[in-house]
């Protein structure tokens, strides 16, 4: 990249085949149905587990931490002020809102996200892709289509868990070091919760979970050049995930506030 | 005369490089073309043309009595189940067994009872001496079993034309001369059509029907084995001859190379 003119240019390239492959895949979901072609429930099951059964652990983990060390942090400054029980719905509504599906984004993009472009990327340099196409199957359909859909669904049903165990390490500070009740805990965080929050997460996480399956996908489908090129593509598609998952939040959450 | 596969005047620059320059030729049904040359005299670059992989710049081909470059997507996708190829590298795929990569044309694209799905697959891999390895995943069985079994997935769909990408790289010769033997079985018993892109004498001779000499993007030479054989090209007596000395530019002229050293 010599120049900025070129850059842009190179970039805009990009973007375009992206949007065309997203498009395309978007097609393929409803084109699917009257050409008989949907994903099989096998590869679904199996795109499924890959993408969202096994990242739980890992979501969780995070999850949880993040709720001790959110808890912790904000009593300490609460307790000052004497508003200890605030920190169950700081802990609900952050959850829900931001960190939940943001915190989900990124684990999948770091887990799933490089699994599929280095599978794809493998894929396209040992020529399997273009077998695939002279078959007369259509890889978009084939490959992104199912990843997509499964992506879609599991980050969604991930962000859920990890709102879920976030606020439990809120309330075990909570309840032991700051010797809050069970159920006061739990009733101040419903009181806190609206449904718009918990919608406000999901409709976000939906979108994220779209992103990170199209850039792994495209990221794997671009590959050129041996295992280097498949190496590359791994990590370029977690660097462009999580940068692209914090802008869309960052456009959803213009969004919502303004709603 | 009706043509399987008819080449007129092909062209294809990638840059300022010429790769393919006014390449023109026809195979009838049933016989066996070998398309010889070096490496990377445009070879493969042309076998990714004749199935629609890449576009040309100029000229036309005509696939199965279709000019391929005006179908549309579709109608390409439905070309193409009539049309088997067998990559270089096999490019079986690796997160299926190998009974799954030979019937995932027939799950595609033939509406079939499993059972039958079954019982086919297993014929075309008895076809290619591989009866009992469905279980396996291609990365437990060797290279020469590999591009068996990509041939036998070629097969899959009983195409009328078959493609062959380099199919000796690797191979011992015995495994070599079992694929030049199914190759000539399958055009004079099935009368499937073959184009064969290789560099191996030896085999293009022993199967060919008619021979395509390639070099540097150019058609040097083409016609029967003993047309080819009784050349008097120079660069064609080379490579029949495997020499490393004649016409054909290997080293660089000593001050070429003296200027380069000297950068």
């Amino acid at each position: 990249m010599k120049n900025p003119s070129q850059a842009l240019k190179f970039s805009l390239h990009h973007l375009d085949s992206f949007l065309l492959m997203a498009g395309l895949t978007l097609y393929w979901m409803v084109a699917g149905f009257w050409k008989k072609k949907v994903p099989s429930l096998k590869e679904m099951i199996k795109q499924m587990l890959e993408g969202g059964v096994k990242s739980f652990t890992l979501v969780s983990l995070v999850s949880f931490f993040l709720g001790l060390t959110l808890a912790m942090l904000t009593s300490y400054q609460l307790q000052k002020l004497g508003g200890g029980i605030l920190v169950a719905g700081l802990v609900g509504v952050s959850f829900t809102r931001e960190l939940g599906p943001l915190l989900t984004a990124i684990v999948v993009a770091g887990r799933v996200g490089s699994g599929i472009a280095a599978e794809l990327g493998t894929m396209k340099v040992s020529e399997e892709i273009e077998a695939l196409e002279t078959m007369g199957v259509n890889p978009i359909r084939y490959l992104v289509l199912p990843r997509f859909l499964a992506l879609t669904w599991m980050v969604p049903c991930l962000t859920l868990f990890s709102n879920l165990i976030g606020m439990m390490g809120g309330y075990i500070i909570g309840h032991f070091t700051l010797d809050i009740d069970t159920s006061y805990y739990c009733s101040r965080t419903f009181e806190a919760l609206v449904v718009k929050d918990i919608q406000v997460g999901l409709i976000k996480s939906f979108s994220f979970g779209a992103l990170i399956s199209l850039v792994g996908c495209y990221e794997g489908l671009i590959v050129q050049g041996g295992a280097e090129g498949v190496g590359k593509a791994t990590t370029l598609s977690v660097v462009a995930s999580i940068i692209l998952v914090i802008i869309v939040d960052c456009l959803w959450n213009a969004v919502f506030y303004f709603l | 005369m009706f043509y399987i596969l008819e080449v007129k005047k092909l062209e294809k620059s990638f840059g300022s490089h010429k790769v393919l320059d006014e390449i023109s030729f026809s195979v009838e049904k049933g016989k066996i073309l070998v398309i010889l040359g070096m490496s990377g005299c445009g070879k493969s670059t042309l076998l990714k043309h004749l199935i629609g992989v890449l576009k040309p710049d100029r000229g036309e081909i005509r696939l199965l009595g279709q000019e391929i470059m005006r179908l549309k997507p579709e109608e390409l996708d439905q070309l193409r189940r009539k049309v088997g190829i067998l990559y270089q590298s096999a490019a079986l795929f690796n997160s299926m067994t190998v009974g799954e990569n030979v019937a995932f044309p027939l799950r595609e694209h033939a509406k079939l009872d499993e059972k039958i799905i079954q019982i086919v697959m297993r014929i075309k891999l008895e076809l290619v001496g591989l009866s009992g390895f469905e279980n396996l995943m291609p990365s437990q069985i060797s290279g020469g079993m590999k591009k068996r079994v990509g041939l036998a997935r070629a097969l899959a769909l009983d195409p009328e034309i078959v493609f062959y990408d380099e199919p000796g790289a690797g191979l011992d010769p015995v495994t070599l001369a079992m694929i030049d033997q199914l190759i000539l079985d399958l055009s004079r018993k099935l009368g499937i059509t073959s184009v064969v892109v290789t560099h191996e004498i030896q085999s293009a001779f022993r199967i060919a029907d008619q021979m395509v000499m390639m070099h540097g993007g150019k058609i040097l030479a083409q016609g029967s084995p003993s047309e080819i054989r009784s050349s008097d090209n120079p660069i064609v007596r080379q490579f029949m001859t495997g020499s490393a000395e004649g016409p054909i530019p290997m080293k660089r002229e000593s001050d070429e190379y003296l200027k380069s050293l000297m950068g």
